[in-house]
């Protein structure tokens, strides 16, 4: 059977991550990694596709295309490399691209490998314009947590470097570990928001989303709100902030896979 | 043909480096003059504290050599015995283009000798005394030397106790303009040290010392403000790096001062660099999360890790040096000779 259009594009997207993950560990390797414009033409390039891929998806469908996990795990991907472009530069974090280009890949290479990938796309019979706001939001903070995971992992290695009195030359292109601390409370007060509002879209769509699909994305949403709030009140440090960021996105990577399954 | 003839830190001592330097004021006369030789038709002088190299173009360049290595001796009156090194064509380019990427600099890889090369190749530009050959043995250089400090280490990482602690405050806060500043002790090291952080931006300098008109005369010489010894802990909380270098015998800096300072901190980092000996800090400080704590041990390890690591990178920038230098078309079947001028028969 000759691939589709769609196929096709997602597949030279995961490519384009897995040249933009290759070339910074290669870089990073050999200590002369730069931000710069290699960087940003793979992960463009990739975005730039997924981009292609939903509009044609979302045509086909005639609504968000977001109603198989192949498609949610691609829309993922689509708004982890979105957010790097925004908080990349917002925050001076452009070597975060290094992080971003793996889990775009991840997501994308997992969206790739489901069985109904290969499958056309089927009409949808009814629009719910709450049920679409809720499950773009939802994944939109998915990528918000990813990318905070991401800048966890980053601050984690540092703060272990910097008190092993060691910094290697991989390490060293790394951003400064302040910037990480404020990229990733960041982060994770706008993932927390923007899973807010999915959650209260949920409750205002015709037909509810099953109640155990909903106490997992309750269950996602307090831990990051419980998050914030003690690192509000109680002031947590910031390598366990960053660490809780960092392993806390299994969380949702769990109530992905329990949603897929159902 | 090119040639180049000079002497350097390497084998020649300081006595005698500072009666060859070329001050900038001097030079467009000095190079005025090295083109009146009879073989010489191009000239660059790098007139260093280092070094004093001399670059030229000649029909006749062992001829030229001569004359120069005369004119040298003659002009800054030297003995017989101090001895010029000199490379002809390919060993001529190969020696700039190593001095150009650091390699030949008593710190190894350092950036100054690149903008003292531009300034000088400049210079006899402005003079009049470079042309075809000159002019693009130069722009190879400064390429060169781009081109091997971006693909290696050359020039990474920090190769001093202070430029360490420098690279160590933004490698924690980054732009060191929101960093402020306190100095334990009103030493000499401590003074450089905030010196380097100021010149990075970093504000708010505090000064407490036992000696509180000491503090206050350093405080005033940093624009910053004096307080008294007892005064610092109640200050951890607004400020991020900490420079301790009291001659007190024992250590000053305990956790229990810092600790109730942290919440305070809102996570935001502390950075205390402790260059006393005998150590002001307890080390246990180290073990808080969010406070790096660095002694004179630590910050040197990291300089002298960061020397071999240059060290390492030599034979992969003689490597670019030597593949540029053979696709270069300066040394291509037609050897660039001055375009005036015939070629000579060499006499030597």
């Amino acid at each position: 059977m000759p691939l589709s259009r769609e196929f096709l594009a997602l597949l030279c997207a995961a490519l384009c991550y897995l040249g933009g993950f290759a070339y910074a560990v290669h870089s990073l390797r050999g200590g002369t990694y730069r931000p710069g414009p290699w960087m940003l033409l793979f992960l463009g390039a990739g975005g730039l596709l997924q981009t292609l891929f939903l509009r044609w998806r979302g045509q086909a469908i005639g609504g968000c295309p977001m109603t198989t996990p192949f498609e949610l795990l691609t829309f993922i991907s689509w708004s982890i490399v979105a957010l790097y472009f925004v908080i990349g530069s917002a925050y001076r974090l452009s070597l975060l691209g290094v992080f971003t280009a793996p889990l775009a890949l991840l997501f994308q290479a997992s969206a790739l490998l489901r069985p109904e990938a290969l499958a056309p796309a089927l009409p949808k019979s009814t629009h719910s314009f709450w049920g679409e706001l809720h499950a773009a939001l939802a994944l939109v903070s998915y990528g918000a947590f990813a990318l905070a995971c991401a800048a966890g992992i980053m601050f984690l290695l540092q703060d272990r470097q910097l008190k092993q009195h060691r910094i290697s030359p991989g390490l060293r292109q790394l951003p400064p570990i302040h910037y990480l601390t404020r990229a990733i409370r960041g982060l994770l007060l706008a993932g927390t928001s923007l899973l807010t509002v999915a959650i209260l879209s949920a409750y205002r769509m015709e037909k509810r989303p099953p109640a155990d699909k909903l106490t997992i994305v309750w269950i996602v949403w307090a831990l990051y709100v419980g998050l914030i709030l003690y690192e509000t009140r109680r002031g947590m440090s910031a390598r366990r902030a960053a660490a809780t960021a960092a392993f806390g996105f299994l969380v949702p990577v769990a109530s992905l896979w329990f949603i897929g399954r159902h | 043909m090119l040639l180049c003839l000079g002497l350097s830190y390497a084998h020649t001592p300081v006595e005698v480096r500072e009666r060859v330097a070329v001050p900038a004021s001097h030079l467009a006369h000095a190079l005025q003059a090295l083109v009146q030789l009879p073989d010489v038709d191009e000239a660059v002088i790098v007139s260093t504290c280092n070094r004093m190299e001399i670059y030229a173009s000649s029909p006749a360049p062992s001829a030229a050599i001569a004359q120069i290595d005369s004119w040298l001796r003659h002009r800054f009156d030297l003995s017989p015995d101090i001895d010029f090194f000199h490379h002809h064509r390919e060993d001529a380019a190969r020696h700039l283009f190593s001095l150009a990427s650091g390699l030949d600099s008593m710190v190894l890889g350092e950036t100054e000798i690149f903008g003292q090369i531009k300034d000088a190749y400049a210079a006899a530009h402005a003079a009049g005394t470079t042309a075809r050959l000159l002019n693009k043995l130069f722009q190879e250089s400064f390429r060169i030397g781009k081109s091997v400090r971006h693909n290696t280490q050359i020039q990474r990482g920090s190769t001093s106790v202070g430029s360490v602690a420098v690279e160590l405050a933004e490698k924690i806060f980054g732009d060191l303009r929101d960093s402020h500043v306190m100095l334990l002790g009103a030493g000499d090291m401590s003074r450089r040290c905030a010196q380097s952080l100021q010149s990075r931006g970093a504000k708010g300098i505090i000064v407490s010392n036992r000696s509180h008109q000491r503090a206050v005369e350093l405080a005033q010489e940093m624009n910053g403000r004096a307080i008294s010894f007892d005064e610092w802990p109640a200050h951890t909380a607004q400020v991020d790096i900490i420079i301790s270098s009291t001659a007190a015998p024992h250590t000053v800096i305990h956790p229990e001062q810092v600790l109730p300072s942290l919440r305070r901190r809102r996570g935001r980092p502390l950075f205390i660099i402790d260059i006393a000996v005998p150590r002001d800090v307890d080390p246990l400080i180290h073990n808080i999360e969010g406070v790096y704590l660095y002694d004179i041990d630590a910050l040197e390890a990291l300089a002298s890790e960061t020397r071999q690591r240059r060290q390492n990178e030599i034979a992969r920038c003689l490597a670019i040096i030597e593949e540029q230098l053979q696709a270069s078309p300066l040394f291509q079947p037609h050897p660039l000779h001055h375009p005036t001028r015939p070629s000579l028969p060499d006499p030597i």
